[in-house]
């Protein structure tokens, strides 16, 4: 998704993506991120406990923590209530 | 329960509008090559008559002008609009997934299609613009175009019947022309209203965050 999207939408998709443990590579290619901004979103996160460093197989893979659970429901909760009493298009 | 009555509502609601807007878009090329198809014929059919006929030289050449505009406007137009139709149709593939997934399948959605809106919303803007001078040109064209047929009502039926047809398909067009822009304007106003909305649910998660 190469769209403008805000802060919080790109921490909410970071978070989301990583319930499973995901590399860093992996996180940029798929919030499409460059490696800067993606590495300064993932230190945010990590400094505010939602993500972890978890080592699978040898490698430092990252994992959504449980302290992020209460950002990704208020998140998912706020969007969905955006479209609460949206009109109903006719052609 | 109660959450999953209000995912389905919202995810049906979601659905209807994108398959809405979807079937807009499509009017929109439809119209775009039209329009164009029409431009060209009108600069081809004004150009042979110059040559033929000098009486009517003061409206063929306003015709052959209107003509140029409203082909470069069209190709603007279906360019524009085949980039939306691009990047709406990715969205609209993605699969909404496990019943377990699908609240965040759907956040997902919501999020793909407000960046999209953020980012297509000066294009929309252009879209609704081009399409009203589009509308407005053909409504020239036909006025012109009954202009020149009274002058050569006498002509006989064989010029008199194309004549007609021209200003109908004129005026068909000029009806769609001005009904695409009210219709994207609907979906502008309700999207600027959920940008503006969104903005406060930031407000809402920057202050969570700040939580300790």
């Amino acid at each position: 998704m190469n769209n403008r999207r805000t802060q919080y939408e790109i921490y909410w998709e970071i978070l989301t993506f990583c319930k499973t443990p995901r590399s860093i590579t992996q996180i940029i290619q798929r919030c499409n991120l460059n490696s800067k901004i993606g590495q300064d979103y993932i230190e945010f996160l990590e400094s505010k406990g939602y993500l972890a460093k978890t080592p699978v197989d040898n490698k430092s893979l990252y994992i959504t923590t449980s302290t992020a659970t209460g950002y990704i429901d208020i998140f998912m909760k706020l969007y969905l209530e955006l479209f609460k009493n949206s009109p109903e298009f006719r052609l | 329960m109660e959450l999953d009555m209000e995912i389905t509502n919202t995810e049906i609601k979601i659905k209807k509008e994108m398959r809405h807007f979807m079937a807009l878009v499509v009017m929109s090329i439809a119209f775009g090559g039209i329009a164009m198809g029409l431009a060209i014929a009108s600069i081809t059919t004004n150009a042979l008559a110059l040559t033929t006929t000098i009486s009517n030289i003061f409206l063929n050449i306003p015709s052959i002008g209107i003509g140029f505009i409203v082909a470069y406007l069209a190709i603007r137009y279906i360019i524009s609009t085949v980039e939306i139709f691009d990047k709406f149709d990715e969205i609209q593939e993605d699969e909404m997934g496990e019943k377990n997934q699908a609240r965040e399948k759907l956040t997902e959605r919501i999020v793909k299609l407000i960046a999209l809106y953020r980012d297509e919303k000066p294009q929309i803007k252009r879209m609704i613009l081009v399409s009203k001078i589009a509308g407005v040109c053909f409504l020239t064209n036909a006025l012109i175009a009954t202009v020149t047929l009274l002058f050569n009502i006498n002509a006989g039926t064989a010029e008199v019947i194309p004549g007609v047809g021209g200003i109908l398909v004129s005026i068909v067009m000029s009806a769609v022309g001005f009904f695409l822009p009210s219709s994207f304007r609907k979906y502008s106003v309700c999207w600027d209203e959920r940008l503006v909305r969104s903005l406060e649910a930031e407000k809402k998660i920057a202050s969570f965050m700040e939580e300790p």
